[in-house]
């Protein structure tokens, strides 16, 4: 399952990314350490608001960190040279959620795919750049007569496929899905998931695959890490957080997740965790969690746990886990 | 009293629009029980929040574009009710919440008030004791802090709090019917386990019918007592929570049961997927609307639409060709492993 052996793709050290906000400072992001190697899927979950979406922002080089190191084939992204700066944009690209928001209306499918690949010039001719285009698009299940249609002739799982053709068209090596099946029919998730895992066979990407969405996840990732308010609570082996999560949130998050089945959701009990997730704005000391988490004392008010290993790959962050 | 509450009978909704009209509802028929959890499920412009909407009178005939059928509410047809009468129902014996309270709330007015605007619309009462109502029913959805919470603005709750007072809001007039389209949607799983407990709790504590409208099977699972699937502006199949969870018959209940993964099972290399996508309902097929995306399809179900088949189990039924009494005794009965004799 997950490959630890090898010398990781992306490491993140550490990463803080703060926001300043009337009122004080928004921890979005407050000291994530990640890895992930080449082939492999990290789950990124949690909660809107607990900074998943900036964390991604902060691999992709959109949003500078304010602590912390970005470490890209073990070098720093933020002290690339101009020539690396370039390379990188390439490596790693980004699957948007709403596939309609992020393709430009007034320009045929063809274009808006290849439009990378003309800004770093990999094509020699019109030519090749047409095979690579109908490349592309086949691909991802479209097929040559969608190159000259517009975004909106699209059904939605269709478009989600044209975003991702546009992110291969950089032949990546990582690319940070944000929420890719959310917007898209239950029918239509299968479809993208199965299509994505494929690719990745085929091409050996990696992907950081951010969602709310704990049952889908499990279809694509090797690891999933949760996020809670800014941290990594819990990250292990995909199997394991399903079997033998031990973070009350994980757990939480797992029992919220209703089962098509009435008899096993009859049978099932359910953690409701009461409240809200907090505002990230002057974080209380403390566990982030421990406002809401049923087996809180008085230690988890005090000090925040750090991440700690457990088990071989899983760590988590609480203090009263053994 | 009859235990019908609510009966809509083969409506049929069609939109005139520049490319043509859209069939967003064909020949729909539904009924909801006094006191009963009604789910209806389908995918996105299957016409299922169309439905809901015409049943409301908020699509009335006079639009044009109801093109035949009833909805009797209470033995009265909604669809032929006056402006005026309609107004007299919505809020008070038939509500509705949606997916998105921020966009449902007024951002100029105390939540406190908006509750009370409805009863007050409804009921010859004072302010006063329709603040007492009001309270009343937010205890019953147990919102933290009740006197506090409504002297504040929507933008100053969060998301599972503003539903909450959405839901205060569809309740305060004790509706004999609650629309919930796609409730929890919008929510994170967290807030969505929250939301889901309250309406399970407002079954028991009301006495009010509750029409549940979502494209998730696994929120309907826990709480509907009688499902309906819609595809492409039909109802495919419908029947007992128990009989279509456990022994579905139409391959596109299958398919929507298969693509979603379940926790308490292991991975499967592959997940399910329902190849293609739904049909444009400007041109709809001449038959089944699922055959183009059905393993199963024969040359029967591209040429004619199957007619709703009664199955073994009261009110189960499939609008499924391999449901159809002939072609099971010849083959056998297709379940959701696959058929019997065909490999």
């Amino acid at each position: 399952m997950s490959n630890e052996h090898g010398a990781p793709l992306l490491e993140l050290k550490d990463v803080k990314t703060f926001f300043r906000v009337p009122g004080g400072l928004l921890k979005a992001v407050n000291g994530v350490s990640l890895t992930i190697h080449q082939g492999e899927t990290v789950g990124l979950v949690g909660e809107s608001g607990c900074g998943k979406s900036t964390l991604g922002k902060t691999v992709l080089r959109l949003i500078p960190p304010a602590g912390g190191q970005v470490l890209f084939d073990g070098r720093d992204i933020w002290q690339f040279s101009r020539a690396e700066r370039k390379a990188y944009t390439r490596q790693v690209q980004m699957i948007f959620q709403d596939p309609y928001a992020c393709l430009d209306p007034l320009s045929v499918i063809g274009d808006t795919v290849a439009e990378g690949m003309d800004i770093h010039r990999m094509h020699a001719s019109r030519e090749e750049r047409g095979r690579e285009i109908l490349r592309l698009l086949n691909d991802v299940g479209l097929n040559a007569s969608h190159a000259n249609r517009f975004p909106h002739e699209f059904s939605g799982g269709q478009r989600q496929r044209v975003g991702i053709a546009r992110a291969l068209s950089m032949r990546p090596r990582l690319i940070v899905c944000d929420e890719p099946i959310s917007a898209l029919d239950v029918s239509i998730q299968a479809q993208v998931v199965n299509l994505l895992k494929r690719l990745q066979r085929e091409m050996g990407l990696a992907y950081l695959f951010i969602t709310h969405d704990l049952s889908m996840v499990r279809q694509i990732s090797d690891r999933i890490a949760v996020m809670y308010l800014g941290n990594i609570v819990e990250i292990a082996d995909s199997e394991d957080i399903y079997l033998s999560s031990r973070h009350p949130y994980t757990r939480a998050l797992l029992s919220a997740i209703p089962i098509a089945d009435p008899t096993v959701e009859k049978k099932r009990e359910r953690i409701v965790l009461s409240g809200d997730v907090p505002s990230p704005v002057n974080l209380p000391q403390g566990c982030a969690f421990a406002g809401r988490c049923p087996q809180a004392c008085a230690r988890c008010r005090q000090t925040a746990p750090a991440l700690r290993e457990i088990a071989p790959g899983h760590r988590i962050a609480c203090h009263l886990a053994q | 009293m009859s235990d019908i509450i609510l009966d809509v009978k083969h409506l049929v909704v069609t939109f005139d629009t520049y490319q043509g009209s859209v069939q967003a509802v064909r020949d729909v028929s539904f009924h909801v029980n006094r006191k009963e959890t009604v789910g209806i499920v389908g995918e996105s412009g299957c016409g299922k929040s169309v439905t809901i909407r015409t049943v409301m009178g908020l699509n009335p005939r006079s639009s044009g574009s109801v093109r035949g059928g009833q909805a009797l509410f209470d033995g009265q047809d909604v669809l032929q009710l006056p402006e005026k009468e309609i107004r007299k129902l919505l809020g008070n014996r038939m509500s509705m919440i949606f997916q998105d309270p921020f966009t449902f709330l007024n951002p100029t007015m105390q939540v406190g008030r908006q509750i009370t605007e409805t009863y007050l619309r409804h009921h010859a009462v004072s302010r006063r004791e329709a603040e007492e109502k009001a309270l009343s029913i937010l205890r019953l959805i147990s919102l933290p802090n009740p006197e506090q919470n409504m002297k504040r603005y929507p933008h100053q709750l969060s998301g599972g709090m503003r539903q909450r007072i959405m839901i205060a809001m569809a309740l305060i007039c004790e509706p004999a019917v609650l629309f919930a389209d796609e409730p929890t949607t919008a929510l994170d799983v967290t807030i969505q386990a929250q939301i889901i407990d309250l309406m399970n709790s407002l079954k028991e504590k009301t006495e009010t019918a509750i029409v549940l409208i979502t494209h998730d099977m696994g929120v309907v699972a826990n709480m509907v007592d009688r499902l309906y699937v819609m595809y492409a502006g039909k109802i495919v199949e419908q029947g007992d929570a128990d009989a279509m969870f456990h022994r579905p018959r139409h391959p596109y209940t299958w398919g929507l049961l298969d693509s979603v993964p379940r926790l308490d099972e292991r991975t499967k290399e592959e997940l399910h997927s329902i190849p293609g996508m739904p049909p444009d309902l400007i041109a709809p097929p001449e038959g089944c609307p699922f055959a183009a995306r059905c393993r199963y399809a024969m040359n029967l179900c591209v040429r004619r639409a199957p007619d709703t088949i009664p199955l073994r189990e009261e009110g189960h039924a499939a609008a499924c060709w391999l449901c159809h009494p002939e072609y099971v005794r010849q083959y056998g009965e297709t379940t959701r492993e696959g058929r019997p004799n065909v490999k």
